[in-house]
């Protein structure tokens, strides 16, 4: 994780340089970082402010380094001043504007990292062998490159994605039968609370897709129903009654993803034929997880042994976990896939309502709890990961493409990309971090190496099972 | 033990490797040798006006124009244009291009009335840097800078020197920093390489030691990989 926040320059997140400036100007301008701020047609047709961020990566200042930190140059940023987005990201990662310089983004991109680990050990800490197989192919199958890069960048995405892919697995712990100790019950609901409150935190519709996987998560796993009766019904007509209307009250997106855009606009493509072709490709936007999107502002085109080998084993999985199907698994997939298109049509017919264009990073949260369901719910009686040799092939298949992945991005930052394979030089042109005494190649070798051994360690939580073959009668 | 023993090892080697990093002797950027005639700008356009006797040198077999500088940006968002020989891109330019992957570059006017470009380097960042172009008469190119070193060929080339001006360029007025330029011109090109070869020994001699890598990652290795052996053992 760390290797991944220093894998690139502040501002390389898509939209960073809008997220900086909503972070340094979410306290207004009395702010002493934020120095003017102008409404939206004043010095652009956005809301935006003067700020004091510092671009040119210095962590801090040493003599000895070619490159020097330059005096910061306060310069316009545009901000959410406009209410596009919650406000509770910005004012939390503001707390870490005083540390100066760009060890403020530097450390706003560890604590962000921190949290996801920290969820995932918590994680560890309170699942079963069921959920921790789910838990764990989902995390390490759908991790990088974008997923990483998202968690480890200043992205209210990231938080969406680490708030929707933990919450469920949470939910799931705390109502679990036979229950958990109780500091441990506790332990479940205050990190579901969590989850909920980084969801809440950072964008609208990430909230939306935590509670569509919660409902999908309990209404897919509680095979008891309770006998209908006046009283449930009733219980049950209020409780989605008021949480209907706090929904919409305080959801500005729930709002607007009911609104949902169904009439073409003059010139724009007929809703048979648009409603289809993202029918046909909705798989295609969540596989940009694997790098076939838009990884940052830049863009590295992420070498395709990297999302190949990702899919590859991506069906693999998949294909382990449907062994054995169940019912409650297939309409669980079935109906998060349509909810995805659903999802895909709807933000996709606000934006440009065409056939191209669809970023995977904003759907990018719910992919990890849709793998994570299946397997959960699967009634297979071995999964992909636990037979050994299989999991030694996946685990030395994915360290391989990771570190293709991270050498792609750092090397595309710090002096542009090669297409190949080589060592990567800073000289005196390429960006590199002032202050650090770590050069990229290093930054990529301890990444590949750490994360080799994060997934070994990790999955040995996990026992295997030994895969015997027995010759067929014939022969 | 053996545990102890391999954490206290790798802490002391990078408490070693950070020692030798944070005393390392300060990096004092090395500069151009002297010639010609220099300009500064602290970041208004200069004019120099009409030199074509500068530019009279690439009319001789083994002349070149020489011109060599150093710039320092205090931002790389805009376009800049750092110096001209001629107005639009009738002669020779240097430019910076934040849209083309940060790219610096020379434009050179031919004589069948196109005009090359040819790609100094990316520049990711603010800061000061080094530039030198070496043009000789019959149209090869060497750019030299910090550790840049580069060679090309134009052919064709046909600059006109009716208007030096730095600090503009190709219709670019002004940039966002300060620059100094020398121009120096003359008939033995091997004058302007002599120059070029003494600027790049004194810049390989005054590159900040690598020396403390080896215990600094040796170290960071140790304690996050652990003893190979051992590792390989169980």
């Amino acid at each position: 994780m760390v290797c991944w926040s220093l894998s690139n320059p502040p501002g390389s997140t898509h939209d960073e340089d809008f997220t900086l400036g909503s972070i340094w100007c979410i306290n207004g301008e009395g702010d002493s970082h934020c120095l003017e701020t102008y409404p939206g047609g004043v010095k652009s047709n956005y809301p935006g402010g003067l700020v004091d961020i510092d671009k040119h990566s210095c962590l801090f200042e040493i003599s000895s380094s070619i490159n020097k930190c330059e005096p910061i140059i306060p310069e316009f940023y545009r901000n959410s001043e406009g209410g596009l987005y919650p406000t509770w990201y910005y004012k939390t990662m503001n707390l870490f504007i005083p540390l100066g310089s760009s060890l403020n983004v530097f450390s706003m991109r560890l604590f962000n990292s921190l949290t996801a680990i920290g969820l995932l050990a918590v994680q560890l800490i309170l699942s079963n062998k069921q959920r921790r197989i789910s838990l764990l192919t989902s995390f390490t199958f759908t991790l990088f490159p974008m997923s990483i890069f998202l968690i480890t960048s200043i992205h209210p995405s990231g938080w969406a994605l680490t708030g929707v892919a933990n919450g469920w697995l949470f939910l799931l712990a705390a109502t679990s039968k036979p229950r958990l100790e109780r500091w441990k019950n506790w332990l479940a609901w205050a990190a579901w609370g969590v989850c909920a409150g980084m969801c809440l935190a950072s964008r609208y519709e990430a909230f939306l897709f935590f509670l569509a996987s919660n409902l999908i998560t309990l209404s897919a796993t509680r095979s008891k129903v309770p006998s209908l009766n006046w009283r449930v019904l009733g219980l049950v007509s209020a409780t989605g009654t008021l949480g209907g209307y706090a929904l919409l009250r305080f959801n500005k997106i729930a709002e607007w993803a009911l609104r949902f855009p169904i009439v073409p606009q003059p010139g724009q493509i007929k809703n048979d034929q648009w409603i289809t072709h993202w029918l046909l490709q909705t798989i295609a936007v969540p596989i940009e997880i694997f790098g076939t999107g838009a990884v940052g502002e830049r863009s590295p085109v992420v070498p395709h042994v990297v999302w190949i080998v990702g899919i590859a084993l991506l069906g693999g999985v998949l294909l382990f976990s449907f062994i054995k199907t169940t019912t409650a698994q297939l309409i669980a997939f079935a109906g998060s896939l349509l909810m995805l298109s659903f999802i895909i049509l709807s933000f996709n017919g606000r934006l440009e309502r065409d056939f191209f264009n669809l970023s995977g990073r904003y759907i990018i949260p719910l992919v990890p709890f849709i793998l994570g369901l299946c397997i959960y719910l699967s009634k297979s009686p071995v999964q992909l990961m636990e037979i050994r040799r299989l999991r030694i092939f996946a685990i030395v298949l994915l360290s391989i493409t990771h570190t293709i992945a991270l050498h792609s991005v750092v090397e595309t930052y710090v002096d542009g990309q090669s297409y190949a394979f080589l060592p990567i030089s800073v000289g005196e042109s390429g960006w590199w971090w002032i202050g650090l005494p770590f050069g990229p190649n290093f930054i990529v070798l301890v990444g590949a190496l750490c994360f080799a051994k994060f997934l070994t360690l990790i999955w040995t939580t996990v026992p295997t099972v030994q895969i015997s073959v027995i010759n067929s009668v014939g022969q | 033990m053996r545990n102890k023993i391999r954490r206290a090892v790798s802490l002391l080697l990078v408490v070693a490797g950070l020692v030798m990093w944070y005393t390392r002797p300060a990096f004092v950027r090395v500069e151009f040798p002297e010639h010609g005639e220099t300009f500064e700008s602290a970041g208004k356009p200069v004019n120099i006006g009409d030199r074509g006797d500068l530019c009279s040198s690439l009319q001789e077999q083994n002349g070149y124009l020489f011109i060599s500088g150093n710039i320092s940006l205090t931002t790389t968002g805009s376009t800049q244009g750092f110096l001209q020989t001629s107005d639009g891109e009738t002669g020779l330019f240097f430019e910076y291009d934040p849209g083309e992957d940060s790219l610096l570059r020379f434009g050179f006017n031919q004589s069948d009335e196109n005009v090359a470009r040819v790609k100094y380097r990316n520049l990711r960042k603010s800061g000061p840097f080094n530039f030198s172009i070496l043009v000789r008469s019959d149209g090869t190119l060497r750019m030299v800078g910090d550790d840049t070193d580069e060679t090309s060929k134009v052919e064709n080339l046909s600059i006109g020197c009716s208007n030096f001006r730095i600090a503009a360029a190709n219709g670019s007025e002004g940039i966002e920093g300060t620059m100094a330029v020398s121009f120096s011109s003359g008939s033995d090109a091997q004058q302007a390489e002599e120059l070029i070869d003494g600027y790049l020994s004194m810049y390989r001699r005054s590159l900040p030691s690598t020396l403390y890598q080896w215990p600094l990652y040796a170290g960071v290795l140790l304690l996050v990989i652990g003893n190979p052996w051992a590792w390989r053992k169980k």
